[in-house]
């Protein structure tokens, strides 16, 4: 079910963000997208990953990590 | 009563319809017999020197029952010497002074020929030009036709030659056997072009007898492309006429054709950019009389919606034509079924499950009825199912409003290039 | 029988369902569209069938419900009402292939959306001065009107009922033709500026002489009167009922149960007697017979008309003949006495006479006997005009409708000769759409050899 696919790969890009990670590069080619996240305190108390990658493969999931993205760079100016 | 009458690179007419430059053309006859139909203009039969045809002519698809679905003919260019053409030109202009009469033309691509003949056919007093730079068969092989409207350069130059004379304005008529009709179209206007008119026909082989293994038609057991045009070419058409319509270069009218046979057809092309349309088909299968639900039709539709003149339509749908790379990726629909109004074929239930993305469940109620539903998390909107669906009102695609704002491919490719490049410049 | 007033009501409501859109387009593209179609030969009124089917296939309703109401006034009525197997859809060539197209049907489909949509077809002309009288808001009478208004006539109807129609309005069951669609064409009329005086009766409220003094030509179109008396014992007894005043109750008053769980004779057997038969099956009478005294083979109602009445129940006794009707002490009918017929030598009208058989006389228990043996003549108001007649068949020059006074000019029933099977509506349409033209040249005539 490729709904299900996209809650769960939805969910695994919600996580990140909510942990305070942003989206830094994406990669596409023919496995479909790899996405770059990056915290954006790296300094914090956590002992987190500074960056971790996502496969992203299902097609709404990867149209939901851009709208992510372009909300990312609107409030970043 | 809605104004019908249109200007069209200086060429006016009572409405929008004209005959397109074919049989039905052919003669000062049958010309004024349209004219007291009541078309509004008519583009006469291709002149130039005069040819041989063969017998065996036309021939056609019918879909599933319906006759006429596409047509297509191995006609020529007028059989009839231009001196008789031109009187009967004459006389029809002179009977019916407010019609448009464009001469349809084409000879070899010299400069004297296009000269001679301009200046001929200017002489009885038409209202415009047609270069026909699209008939596919026969004369191309003679190096006319679509043979120079493959190239541009042809049509280009040919379009010069006939502006270097020509006193009454210039429609260049293109080939749709072309990779991209703007290309050549973009040679027409370079050329001088007042306008152009699109669509000539396509090549075309309309079948081979199951028992003679002959072509159809087939002239004594051997055959030859023909040109297709019909109701089945007006998609091809529309999007022709639309993509020079949106074009930046290509800034002239256009004259649209191409399986154009009610009024709603008519008002599409013009939607999509057309100043007025030609119609050949539609004629040769009922004769000039549809003209009358055409002209009606057309200005119920205008007095439905309160505008003024027919003018005012011309090209309203051209800027929501656009590149696919400019639509919106979070736009969505969905299909949902109308459990009361289905009957109950499971159309919709196989065309998803076996050519689409298999979101239709069928199901059984609590009184052990089946019904169909639509899993609409799964669904892509593809529209697949409400086309095959055979009762109106029972499936519905329907708005599922975006918790994102609009994003098309371009946008979305630039904000991960220019993330990309980002990174790069800081590193 | 427990049948409530609200089932009876449903009973009136419209029979035949009216075609869905993919319906119309389907049954729309199937019409050939024959160039001179044997189907508007066939048509009385002459309608462009082919146009306006071709119109409900390229989506110009509006179109195609003008080209229906331009040719036939009452075109939305005549959809429902006319025998179309015996003209435009009996004429279709696809007779000879498949089947023929619902022509019906479609044109329906196109009023009902000009219904629905409260068009406006028609304008009226420029005013020419001059006025002409119409006496009879029927078919014929409307559609004289309709004409004359668009010519620029200054038109009055005079109408005796309370509402224009005639028999579209009062005298065709409900179920089969419902008032609004007759109403529909009405307005269409006034919407030309023609008045229509109703509740005027000439010969009562206004004088015949009135309107040839005030009005440069009359339009006589007032059809017919009652239905005749059978002439025989007991026809004055509570339960006997005269089919047309029968059938206008049915569309002017809210239904009654006073029929429900009677025993219900028809005499007669041309549409109004169907009418009559198949109410009183909707009203939820119990057992309905027609009785005529000559054979199927002779009966005038329509095909479709019959086999309607079937489907509802109604039972036929041909070659019979009512001989007295019985009441009881109250005046209430209980028993008809009938006798058995056989057909003899042909009438003065081609029929063959039916000649009682003697000593076959039999009787029925009925509560109700309702008569439909044709329709009397408004002989008072042709004698007050002056007009020749035939047995009250107004006289006419077929050329163009004139009667022998050269300022009236009669269409419709009142001109409708015996023995000449069912008067139709589409028929009365077109006499009245000629008599206007007729007058018209009349009128233009006389001004220029005044001039």
């Amino acid at each position: 079910m490729s709904y299900q696919e996209f809650l769960a790969e939805r969910d695994k890009i919600d996580y990140l963000i909510q942990q305070g990670y942003y989206i830094k590069n994406v990669r596409e080619n023919l496995s479909g997208a790899f996405v770059e996240f990056e915290l954006k305190m790296p300094d914090s108390s956590e002992k987190k990953d500074t960056t971790q990658i996502l496969h992203i493969q299902n097609a709404d999931a990867r149209k939901y990590f851009s709208s992510l993205l372009i909300r990312q760079m609107k409030q970043a100016k | 009563m809605a104004d019908l009458s249109i200007n069209l690179a200086g060429i006016k007419s009572p409405n929008p319809f004209w005959l397109a430059s074919a049989p039905p053309t052919n003669s000062g006859y049958q010309v004024q017999r349209a004219f007291e139909a009541g078309w509004g203009g008519a583009v006469w039969k291709t002149l130039g020197e005069p040819i041989l045809n063969v017998s065996s002519r036309f021939a056609a698809v019918s879909f599933n029952g319906q006759r006429v679905m596409g047509f297509n003919n191995i006609e020529l260019i007028t059989d009839r010497p231009l001196e008789v053409n031109l009187k009967e030109i004459y006389e029809t202009k002179k009977r019916f002074p407010d019609r448009a009469v464009v001469a349809s033309l084409m000879v070899e691509p010299k400069r004297e020929k296009w000269h001679e003949i301009v200046k001929r056919v200017e002489d009885v007093g038409v209202d415009g030009l047609e270069l026909n730079f699209g008939c596919p068969h026969g004369m191309a092989e003679r190096g006319m036709g679509s043979a120079s409207g493959q190239v541009p350069e042809l049509v280009e130059k040919q379009t010069y030659w006939v502006k270097e004379v020509a006193q009454t304005p210039v429609i260049v008529k293109l080939t749709p056997n072309i990779t991209d009709i703007t290309a050549t179209a973009e040679a027409a206007v370079q050329g001088g072009a007042d306008a152009i008119s699109m669509i000539n026909t396509i090549n075309s082989l309309m079948g081979v007898d199951l028992d003679t293994w002959n072509t159809i038609p087939h002239v004594s057991g051997k055959g030859a492309h023909g040109g297709y045009c019909g109701p089945a070419v007006k998609p091809i058409a529309l999007n022709m006429v639309a993509e020079c319509a949106r074009h930046p270069r290509i800034h002239v009218p256009i004259s649209g054709i191409g399986g154009i046979s009610s009024w709603k057809d008519a008002v599409e092309f013009m939607l999509m950019g057309a100043t007025g349309v030609q119609v050949c088909t539609a004629v040769m299968h009922h004769g000039f009389r549809i003209i009358e639900d055409m002209i009606e039709g057309l200005n119920h539709y205008l007095d439905e919606k309160g505008i003024a003149s027919v003018m005012d339509i011309v090209g309203k749908s051209v800027h929501k034509y656009s590149n696919w790379g400019g639509l919106d990726l979070n736009y969505k629909v969905v299909a949902r079924i109308n459990t009361d109004v289905c009957i109950n074929c499971n159309k919709c239930y196989i065309s998803c499950e076996d050519a689409s993305h298999q979101c239709i469940d069928r199901l059984t109620d609590e009184n052990g009825k089946e019904y169909l539903k639509v899993r609409e998390e799964d669904c892509v909107g593809c529209n697949l199912c409400s086309i095959v669906c055979p009762v109106d009102g029972a499936i519905d695609m329907v708005e599922i409003p975006s918790e994102h704002p609009p994003m098309t491919w371009n946008e979305r490719q630039a904000a991960i290039s220019g993330l990309n490049s980002c990174n790069v410049d800081v590193k | 029988m427990n049948l409530s007033l609200s089932d009876l009501e449903k009973n009136f409501q419209e029979v035949e369902p009216g075609l869905t859109d993919r319906e119309a387009i389907e049954e729309a593209n199937r019409c050939l569209y024959c160039y001179d179609a044997p189907c508007i030969k066939a048509c009385p009124t002459g309608i462009d069938i082919p146009a306006f089917i071709k119109k409900i296939a390229s989506g110009n309703l509006k179109g195609s419900a003008k080209t229906i109401m331009l040719s036939n006034p009452v075109g939305a009525s005549c959809a429902r009402v006319c025998p179309t197997e015996e003209l435009c859809e009996g004429a279709c060539v696809l007779n000879h292939s498949t089947k023929p197209i619902m022509i019906g049907k479609l044109q329906r489909y196109a009023t009902d959306w000009a219904i629905r949509n409260e068009e406006v077809l028609f304008e009226a002309g420029k005013k020419n001065g001059k006025t002409v009288a119409v006496v009879g808001g029927g078919p014929a009478g409307l559609s004289a009107a309709r004409e004359l208004a668009r010519m620029g006539y200054t038109v009055t109807i005079f109408e005796a009922e309370k509402e224009a129609g005639g028999l579209n309005t009062y005298g065709i069951v409900s179920f089969r033709l419902p008032q609004k669609i007759s109403f529909w064409e009405v307005n269409q009329v006034k919407g030309l500026g023609v008045q229509i005086r109703t509740n005027t009766k000439v010969g009562k409220d206004i004088s015949a002489k009135e309107l040839l003094d005030d009005y440069d030509a009359v339009v006589l179109a007032v059809g017919m009167g009652k239905v005749p008396m059978l002439g025989i014992e007991g026809e004055d007894l509570d339960g006997v009922y005269d089919a047309i005043e029968f059938i206008k109750e049915t569309k002017t008053n809210p239904l009654t149960d006073k029929l429900v769980g009677k025993r219900v004779v028809v005499i007669g057997a041309g549409n109004t007697a169907i009418d009559g038969a198949t109410c009183s099956v909707r009203l939820g009478a119990e057992n309905v017979k027609i009785l005529y005294r000559r054979t199927k083979e002779e009966m005038t109602a329509y095909d479709f008309e019959y086999e309607f009445a079937k489907q509802d129940g109604v039972e036929f006794r041909w070659l019979t003949a009512p001989k007295r009707i019985i009441g009881d002490e109250n005046g209430k009918v209980t028993h008809i006495e009938c006798v058995r017929m056989k057909l003899g030598e042909p009438d003065a009208d081609g029929r063959r006479r039916p000649v009682p058989i003697e000593g076959s006389e039999f009787t029925m228990r009925v509560d109700v006997v309702i008569k439909a043996i044709g329709q009397t003549r408004h002989l008072d108001l042709i004698q007050e005009f002056g007009l020749e007649h035939d047995d009250g068949v107004v006289k006419v020059n077929p050329e163009n409708y004139q009667t022998s006074n050269q300022k009236v000019f009669a269409c419709g029933d009142v001109i409708f000769a015996k023995g000449q099977g069912e008067a139709m509506v589409v028929t009365a349409a077109q006499q009245g759409k000629e008599a206007a033209y007729a007058i018209h040249q009349y009128l233009t005539k006389a001004v220029s050899e005044t001039a």
